[in-house]
């Protein structure tokens, strides 16, 4: 009898673990994700289009970058965002500065803030649609990210 | 009071019956003469106060009409992409930031101000319009 009491309180505490654990995984976490642009020429306006391709993601902020000739806030869809509701982002800046203010090499253009769910990792699509020079002709560059969760709630 | 009247014996009779007249005691204004001029002051200020309101009114109703008419006409109006502004600029085959970067570098006649070239950009990142297009 005694057995079967110990076998019962050590299954009671096994399912109390596993319940936990999984209200663990679906608890959110945040991270924020530094988007680059590799140009070798100056850069006067980009745009591109990043989303989750696991879906447990909401984009919760946008920061601009590091160039000056790009001081304000990026265009994005502000709305989306402080609803709550964007799982996938389009992000576009332009610039009238002078052809010697443009940055080029590798540039911070952009940080998105995200709010994560479930324990699988983030993956992540990242599009860069169009970068052009001063004159507008398009530039062969490329966009990449680099992510940092920040912490758990 | 004595030297004063001294010194008055050498102005003019008249000038000195003239300030022997104002010099009268004040009249008392009692608290019923006060409500009266009070009531008085109120019903004039009412009686002007009409003419105001009405024309007020009238404002109102014109500020209204243009509203109604604002709102009419934005209803009316086509898609915007299919006006001039939302379309490919530079020529791309699509529509996209550097559209609004050769608007923005037009001159002349065709120069768009901020305001239009922020509307432009926040075109372009809708999610909405995105999610229409794709």
């Amino acid at each position: 009898m005694r057995n079967v009491i110990l076998s019962l309180i050590v299954l009671c505490c096994a399912c109390a673990w596993q319940t936990s654990a999984a209200q663990h995984d679906d608890r959110k976490r945040f991270a924020a994700v530094d988007i680059y642009l590799d140009s070798g020429e100056p850069v006067a306006a980009w745009q591109f289009e990043f989303s989750s391709r696991n879906g447990r993601m909401k984009i919760v902020g946008l920061e601009n970058g590091e160039s000056k000739a790009f001081g304000g806030t990026p265009y994005y869809d502000r709305e989306a965002v402080q609803r709550g509701t964007a799982d996938r982002i389009i992000v576009a800046d332009f610039t009238l500065a002078g052809a010697n203010e443009l940055p080029s090499g590798r540039i911070r253009i952009a940080t998105l803030h995200l709010m994560l769910t479930g324990a699988d990792a983030p993956q992540f699509d990242l599009e860069l649609v169009t970068a052009v020079t001063h004159e507008g002709r398009t530039i062969d560059a490329s966009i990449s990210l680099e992510s940092q969760i920040v912490r758990k709630r | 009071m004595k030297p004063e009247k001294d010194r008055s014996d050498d102005l003019p009779q008249p000038l000195i019956e003239a300030l022997e007249s104002s010099d009268r005691p004040v009249s008392m204004i009692t608290a019923r003469v006060d409500r009266e001029v009070s009531a008085m002051a109120r019903r004039h200020f009412s009686l002007r106060r009409r003419p105001a309101r009405a024309q007020r009114l009238a404002w109102t109703a014109v500020a209204a009409a243009v509203v109604v008419a604002v709102f009419a006409v934005q209803l009316q109006s086509p898609d915007p992409e299919q006006t001039s502004l939302y379309t490919d600029v530079d020529g791309s085959g699509r529509i996209d930031i550097a559209d609004v970067l050769a608007l923005a570098r037009m001159q002349g006649t065709e120069e768009r101000s901020q305001a239009e070239l922020d509307a432009f950009a926040s075109w372009i990142v809708s999610l909405a319009r995105a999610g229409e297009t794709s």
